[in-house]
């Protein structure tokens, strides 16, 4: 088991060190130079070599790199560009509300998909089968950004019973007020996310169903729906483990655009702004964080799915002898 | 029943010489199966009926009597009518004229983003599994991170740097997707290289070229068609998306996805600007994907219904 | 006298695919007794599995029993059973044990859980959880399972196969039901271990007495367990009957090629093995004469064109072949054919 978690940093470590270089190679192909910001055509030639070397702007794209990752390792992310504070400190502080939305719209997908999809499996073929997939359909072939817009027209313009943008009202900060304003981002979010686990619930409930092991089920008298939750529930459960560590990309990929639509106080729209305004730091410190929530998802789902299936589980307890 | 042979004498000789019942054959033919699946199942129809709308009222834009960029402040706002079947935008100009454009540029920015997809995915992935060995392990790796970055950022950030065009935008599209056809075709090559026929061709002096071309290729065309509409889908979904941002190809040009960007500073207060492209990126959206799934289970081996 | 436990009148059981109506089973009768073996012999997709589902109402689409069939079950016509009278006879009356244990038990659910499943699905004592799990216990123990109770705790993958399909037998029988269908119960395990399963299916038989339906497509597996043996070709009974008749006094080519296909101890013969030319017919347009005609060596003109009628050798030993008609061409046909058995 140790083994196989410390392969798994290994691998971690790894993905984030490429995210790194990576990000910082898009950064340095910009085209924008970014001295321009700090250079005046007034300043002495002294003045603007300077400038450079404060920057790190003479040194080779290598050089500046290696320093940094120096510093980033350190816990100094660099200062915003812009607001010329620390960048990861401006990141942190907007964390939470994204944090808030995204995990409220893994619960929200997460509690009906799952059911959905048993549902769909279970009745395969039936009117209450092809309403959900239709559904599914739906939601994984509309852009997120657009049923986020169908949203506000029918609750913010046309019912008026929703607010479309910000996190509180004005001079309001009560839970309820906050929910209220969470509301439609939050399906929004859900849905793009809930299309790919309602197919996968089904077509996995589909495949568990045709095992032998619930044909011996029913031979042994059992009902069809206690098939469903005793047998076929936990066995398709499993691999959604899986799937929710793969969703983190898209719901961090998706608090971006979501955040800008609704004009959430988090960090997606925060890096938005900043890519506007090119301010390198915000952006680097942004890709690194993402980047890191995504991989960390993925981490932790791999480990949970080796701990829930007794096959994995004592399969590794066997292979290190005990 | 049928004429029935009279039993007489000679029924009970023993048969002369007997045809041999060689079992059933159940022959194959991709194009076939596709044909078949779509015309029993009703969506796929529709949604090939749908896109060939698209298309060819895409490709006969140029008809329309309406400059798509032309500004005409006395059709501000104007509502549909049959002179504007879906009226003007703020600046005047022909909204469904602009739907046609944007939707030339969606289809082939998706287009092209798949068939680069497709051939670097497919590239990568059957060298990757034919040669195997040292070299399939570097470039599964690489395809490894290129799964686990989070596409869709890098994709905004390195979109906000360049300048926007279609062929950066495919660029950009293709060089984040090309990695899960990759897998797939690697993953199919592994077990055809271990096929007898591929053997026996090897063994009969057939080149790896020769032999990933004639006998590979072929047969990995199912799933890359599969994954292949599945990619028109998912490349026109992320323009629009990136296009959304404003990171699409620049003004006065446009995409579905930018028409919607356009659309969402009146969002309020003319809502039907924000209808037309989003359903037309809808409807597209799910035609491809629909076909997509189609094409997954027609080229399935299967004989139950 | 034994007693008729299942009566099978007429069963034809459907398949409807893309490519056509597979006619897996096509119109068989026989009957079960209580406290005996009956074998189900034949090749793959002769119908004898669907056969035996039939048994347990588990043809599921797109499968469908046809009208006209009847299965009666101590004088109770199960294929009118409503599903809340299925579920109390699937475990209960009846079980089965499936070919390949591994995949007929859960992989994620402890051993002792599947088998306390079925005696807790029809608690007709009212046993308590302590006392549930008590006789899944003692069954395993019946079944030769050392460490019983560690066994309960412990997940299908980490079973051997031979363990696993005597866990199989425990879930079955535990509930003492009448009839076991055993449907290939030793294809997937080792000759050696075949032997003990076997040997343990007997035992309980004898402990327990219930009647066996034992599905297999190797005849030797069945040779000193049954007391009637059935052989089907292509959905249809080609020959049935006791052991000694099918063994030692075959009347149907195809049985007669089945049994010289097995290796055989018994017989000192240095013939050599028989094989069967050809596959099964395509069961979407099953021939109009005897299936078995496209592969028989003996094949007269008739076969092709006519169903051979069933001809009663008597003592239960019944035959479908043309051979068995006193007109046929029975030249350098190596076994007996026409007339009764016993004469």
């Amino acid at each position: 088991m140790i083994k196989i978690i410390l392969k798994k940093v290994a691998q971690v470590m790894v993905v984030m060190l490429l995210i790194s270089i990576f990000s910082f190679a898009i950064i340095e192909l910009a085209p924008g130079d970014i001295s321009a910001m700090y250079i005046t055509a007034d300043m002495s030639a002294e003045e603007q070599a300077m400038v450079m070397e404060k920057l790190g702007l003479n040194k080779s794209p290598v050089e500046r790199y290696w320093e940094w990752l120096k510093e980033a390792l350190h816990g100094n992310w660099g200062y915003s560009l812009s607001y010329k504070l620390p960048a990861m400190g401006m990141l942190t502080k907007r964390l939470p509300s994204t944090i808030l939305l995204m995990g409220t719209s893994l619960l929200v997908s997460l509690c009906l998909s799952i059911p959905l999809g048993l549902i769909a499996g279970y009745k395969k073929n039936t009117w209450i089968d092809n309403a959900i997939s239709g559904f599914a359909y739906f939601g994984m072939s509309i852009p997120s950004f657009y049923f986020g817009m169908l949203m506000i027209i029918l609750f913010t313009a046309i019912l008026h019973w929703l607010p479309s943008s910000g996190m509180h009202s004005f001079g309001v900060n009560t839970p309820l007020d906050t929910a209220k304003h969470m509301i439609m981002p939050v399906m929004t979010m859900a849905l793009s996310s809930m299309a790919s686990k309602v197919r996968y619930v089904r077509a996995n409930t589909i495949g568990q169903l045709s095992e032998e092991y619930v044909l011996a089920a029913k031979a042994k008298g059992t009902s069809g729906m206690t098939i469903l939750f005793r047998h076929v529930l936990k066995n398709t459960l499993l691999p959604i483990i899986t799937i929710v560590g793969m969703n983190m990309a898209s719901l961090v990929c998706g608090s971006f655009i979501i955040e800008s639509l609704f004009g959430w106080p988090g960090i997606g729209s925060f890096a938005m702004e900043a890519i506007g305004k090119q301010d390198y730091t915000i952006i680097m410190a942004y890709i690194m964080l993402s980047g890191f929530i995504l991989v960390m998802g993925n981490f932790v789902a791999d480990i949970l799915y080796s701990f829930a299936d007794p096959r994995i589980k004592r399969g590794i307890d066997v292979a290190n002898g005990k | 029943m049928e004429n029935k042979v009279v039993i007489n004498e000679n029924s009970f000789r023993r048969m002369e010489k007997k045809e041999k019942d060689l079992g059933v054959v159940y022959r194959r033919s991709i194009w076939k199966d596709i044909k078949k699946e779509i015309k029993a199942n009703k969506m796929a129809i529709a949604a090939c009926v749908f896109l060939a709308v698209i298309i060819v009222a895409c490709l006969l834009a140029p008809l329309s009597p309406y400059d798509p960029n032309a500004l005409s402040l006395a059709d501000k706002f104007a509502e549909p009518s049959l002179k504007h079947p879906f009226g003007c935008d703020e600046f005047g100009r022909d909204y469904f004229t602009r739907a046609l454009y944007g939707g030339r540029v969606s289809l082939l920015v998706g287009f092209s983003a798949m068939l680069v997809t497709v051939f670097i995915g497919t590239t990568i992935g059957i060298f990757s599994g034919y040669i195997g060995g040292k070299l399939d392990m570097l470039l599964m790796r690489f395809t490894d991170i290129f799964l686990a970055l989070p596409s869709m950022l890098l994709m905004v950030v390195l979109n906000s740097f360049l300048k926007p065009s279609i062929t950066t935008l495919v660029a950009v599209l293709s060089l984040f997707s090309w990695a899960s056809v990759a897998r797939i075709t690697r993953a199919e090559t592994m077990s055809l290289k271990e096929r007898d026929y591929v053997i026996a061709s090897r063994n009969l002096g057939a080149g790896s070229v020769q032999i990933a071309v004639k006998h590979i290729l072929p047969n990995i065309l199912g799933p890359v068609i599969v994954a292949a509409s599945l990619g028109v889908a998912s490349a026109i979904l992320t323009e629009s998306s990136l296009s959304f941002l404003g990171l699409g190809i620049s003004v006065p040009n446009a995409s579905w996805g930018s028409m919607l960007q356009g659309a969402q500073a009146f969002i309020l207060d003319r809502p039907i600007l924000a209808v037309y492209p989003g359903v037309l990126i809808l409807l597209t959206v799910l035609s491809f994907n629909v076909l997509g799934d189609v094409l997954r289970s027609a080229l399935e081996p299967k004989i139950v219904k | 006298m034994s007693n008729t436990l299942v009566d099978v009148k007429n069963l034809s059981v459907s398949y409807f695919t893309y490519a056509g109506e597979v006619q897996s089973v096509r119109n068989i009768s026989f009957t079960v007794e209580s406290g005996k073996t009956t074998a189900l012999v034949g090749e793959s997709g002769c119908g004898k599995s669907v056969t035996s589902k039939s048994l347990m109402g588990l043809i599921e689409r797109p499968g469908r029993i046809k009208a006209g069939s009847s299965i009666t079950y101590n004088g109770r016509d199960i294929l009118q059973f409503t599903e809340k009278e299925w579920q109390a006879f699937r475990g209960q009356e009846c079980s089965m044990i499936f070919q390949d244990a591994l995949v007929s038990l859960n992989p994620t659910m402890k051993i002792g859980r599947q088998i306390i499943e079925n005696l807790a699905n029809h608690n007709v004592n009212n046993l308590q959880p302590g006392q549930l799990r008590e006789k899944a216990r003692e069954m395993l123990d019946l079944v030769g399972i050392p460490d019983s109770e560690a066994c309960l705790e412990k997940y299908p993958h980490e079973l051997s196969g031979g363990m696993r399909q005597r866990v199989m037998i425990a879930t079955a029988m535990i509930t003492s039901p009448s009839l076991l269908i055993a449907d290939e119960p030793t294809t997937a395990l080792d000759v050696t271990i075949q032997a003990q399963i076997l040997e343990l299916m007997k035992e309980l038989q004898k402990k327990l007495g219930m009647a066996i339906i034992m599905i297999t497509h190797d005849l030797g597996v069945v040779a000193d367990m049954t007391d009637k043996i059935i052989v089907m070709y292509a959905g249809k009974i080609v020959e049935s009957g006791s052991n000694e008749d099918i063994f030692y006094d075959p009347r149907h080519p195809y049985t007669w090629a089945l049994m010289n296909s097995v290796p055989r101890l018994d017989l000192d013969n240095k013939e050599e093995l028989v094989t069967i030319e050809g596959t099964i017919p395509d069961m979407i347009r099953p021939p109009k004469g005897c299936a078995f005609c496209s592969r028989c060596p003996y094949a007269m003109n008739i076969c092709a064109e006519y169903e051979p009628e069933v001809t009663d050798l008597g003592d239960g030993h019944q035959v479908a072949c043309w051979l068995n008609d006193p007109r046929a061409d029975r030249s350098g046909v190596p076994f007996r054919t026409g007339g009764a058995d016993h004469e």
